[in-house]
Formats: C-alpha cells, structure tokens, sequence
C-alpha cells in the first residue's frame, strides 16, 4: 500500500524491536497501545476498515515497514489485533477470528456523527437507506461517508441503544434502512 | 457475521416498534432510489468501457465493430436518461409522501388543539358568563344607589361647614407643627468641636472623638 505517503505517529515504527511482540507484559503492554495508535491512524489516513489476518496483510503498512527491515509474523498481528479488540477499537468479524473491522473511530463516535448530522439536516423522525447513508449524495461531505456497511450497522445498533433510532425493513424489499427519532422512547 | 449478532442483541425485542406502515412505504420507495442510482453507476462504467472499445477498434482498423461499440454507448446514454427520469419521479414521490406524513402530524396536533379547546369551552358555558355579566351589572347598579343615597344626605364636596371645618383642623395641625420645631441652639460649641470645625476635618477618626467629647458634656448640647 501506500505507505510512502503515510508516517507514523511515532518514532517506535521506524525501530526493528517494535515488530517483535515483547516477552515482558509492561512493555508488551506498552508496545500494544503503541500498535493501536499506529493502526487507527493508519487506517483513518487509508480510510482503511478491515484488518485481515493474512501474511499479504502482514506484507503491507503498517505492519511492514521497509526503511526498518522488518515485518510483523501472523501471530503479532493477532495479538495486535486482539488488543484492539479488547480496547474497543475493532470487533471480529468471523468466527475464526481472521477479519477485524477496525474502529478508528469508536462505534459511538460514529453514532454521534450520523445522529448529528441527521438532526442538522432535517432527518430526525424520517427514514433512510443505510445506502444511502453510506453512498448517498447527501452524506458526501461527512466522515461517515463510505463506512462499510458491517461497521454502519454496528454504529446504528449504538444509536439503537440510546433509543435514538431504529434499523429496521421495508414491507416488499430486504434492504435495511433507519429510522431516526427526535427524542428517545 | 458472527460475533458482534451475538454481542449487540437486537433492541427490537424490548423496545416497542416505533415504524409506521408509512414509514415502510418511505423506505421502500428510497430502496427503489438506491437500485436505480446503483443502475445507474452501471451503466455510466459500460458507458466508459464502450468508448474505450470504440477507440480501441478505431485504432485497428475495424471500422463496424468501432460502430456497433459507439450504438451501444448511445443505447446505455438514452438508459441512463430514462434513469433519471425514473429518478425525479422516484424523488417526488418521497417528497410527497414525506410532505403527507407532516401534515399527518400537524392534523393530529391541530385534533388535540381542538380537543383542548372544546373541553375549557364546555366548562366555561356561556349561561354562567353571562350570570357572571348579569351579577357583576347588578353590583354596579347597587353600588350607584348607595352613592345617590348618600349625595341626597347632603354630604357633598360643596357642603360649606364641613369644609370650613376641615379648613380649620388642618390649621390647627399646621400650628402643632410649629411649635414643635426646637429653637436654634444658643449655647456655645466646646472648644474640639469648635477646632474640628475650623479645620473642616472629616476624618472619621476626628469626628467620633469630637462626638465622644460631646457625650460626655451633654449640657452644651441643646436638645
């Protein structure tokens, strides 16, 4: 990938021990939060959402790091991965555990930012598409835009949650859509 | 789709459904939108594709082929067309029938406004307003008696003995003021008094040892 458009929010990607996950849990846990960083901010600046387990992943950047020489085996990503897990920032996908999506932003976040723009533009109390919130022409210019549909969802359970929408599916058609309110049930 | 189903269970069960049939209808129909714009896409790429086979078959001298490729590019522009078209109407229709359902909510809200109004209506009958009118008239009536009866007593503001008298009371009063005015004192100020005087000191300071000094000598002070 593009990763010479791409530097590090710390100098630790650019030293060949950061590649090895540490035997001593301090600095593996110190390591492990330095990963997260390293990753969300990889994955906003790509617009990047999931992380695969894979040695063609493992190839890439962030987890690949040229100048250094070094590149992280399959295991580190998995932990690395699980950490994120762990943190909030990812859920497995499958069962096997071998695609996270990644929450640059956390599913509340995401929340926040749809609820807000569907009040700033008059969506409260009406129904869309969650098509059309992930490509319409109406969300073009919002952060959401483009967020698969698996990580869309999951911001709208949140929202779900707080009583502030509801997903749900139409009489003839299996499309999902969702229904914001203006105030809580 | 796995882990996070059984993570986040759905709210659906313990929340009530809060979709209307017309809210299915809405999204229906903007499903229908999203189809055609998908479509749409569509048929803009093999739009692109059939441009790029034109040239390609211009380039190497297969001049029907190049043709046939460039009626199918009009053919997918003349879709795209009747895509749009589609589109607007689709679009109106969601307005519409998102216009209908405001006004659905605005005819509730004008229900209840009637409702309330009616019910303050039926307790305020227009028999008891106008007992109400009925007595507060007979008040004023009784009250306009009491004063006629009163005038024909002769107490009147042109009664000249009783103003006299009032004339002379408020003299006497005049004179109680009077006399009861303390004359200037006569006596003497003590020497500090007189000193804090000259110096038109106002210090504080000053000012309460000069009174403390008149406390003690309370007989040069005229009441």
């Amino acid at each position: 990938m593009e990763s010479n458009q791409w530097s590090s929010p710390t100098e630790f990607w650019d030293l060949p021990p950061f590649f090895t996950i540490q035997p001593t849990d301090a600095t593996r846990e110190k390591q492990l939060s330095l990963w997260l960083q390293v990753v969300c901010h990889y994955c906003r600046a790509q617009r990047q959402y999931f992380i695969d387990i894979s040695e063609r992943m493992a190839d890439s950047a962030p987890f690949h790091n040229a100048k250094a020489k070094r590149k992280l085996t399959l295991d580190g990503l998995r932990k690395i991965c699980s950490y994120m897990v762990q943190h909030g920032h990812g859920v497995w996908m499958d069962e096997g555990q071998n695609r996270m999506a990644v929450f640059w932003r956390k599913p509340q976040e995401w929340a926040a930012a749809i609820y807000r723009w569907a009040s700033d533009s008059g969506h409260l109390n009406s129904v869309e598409t969650l098509f059309s919130l992930r490509e319409g022409d109406d969300t073009r210019d919002q952060d959401f835009h483009g967020l698969p549909h698996e990580i869309l969802l999951i911001a709208l359970q949140a929202l779900e949650g707080q009583g502030k929408a509801q997903i749900f599916r139409g009489s003839s058609s299996d499309h999902d859509g969702v229904k914001f309110f203006s105030q809580a049930a | 789709m796995g882990s996070w189903f059984s993570r986040c269970p759905p709210a659906k069960e313990k929340k009530p459904d809060r979709i209307t049939d017309s809210d299915r209808a809405v999204l229906d129909l903007k499903a229908q939108r999203d189809q055609l714009q998908i479509h749409k896409r569509k048929l803009q790429s093999t739009i692109s594709s059939d441009l790029s086979a034109a040239k390609r078959f211009i380039e190497t001298k297969k001049k029907s082929l190049a043709l046939l490729a460039l009626k199918k590019k009009k053919h997918h522009e003349t879709l795209i067309d009747q895509c749009d078209q589609h589109l607007l109407k689709i679009a109106e229709l969601i307005s519409n029938v998102e216009y209908a359902q405001v006004q659905e909510t605005l005819v509730k809200a004008l229900e209840v406004g009637n409702a309330a109004m009616k019910k303050m209506q039926q307790e305020i009958s227009l028999d008891y307003v106008e007992r109400l009118v009925e007595e507060s008239e007979e008040a004023r009536a009784y009250q306009q008696e009491v004063n006629a009866m009163l005038f024909k007593d002769g107490i009147t503001d042109q009664d000249t003995d009783v103003l006299a008298d009032l004339r002379r009371i408020e003299e006497e009063e005049a004179q109680a003021v009077i006399e009861n005015v303390p004359s200037p004192p006569t006596a003497e100020l003590p020497p500090a008094a007189q000193e804090a005087v000259a110096a038109g000191a106002d210090d504080k300071a000053e000012r309460a040892r000069v009174e403390k000094e008149r406390a003690r000598e309370p007989q040069l002070v005229p009441a």
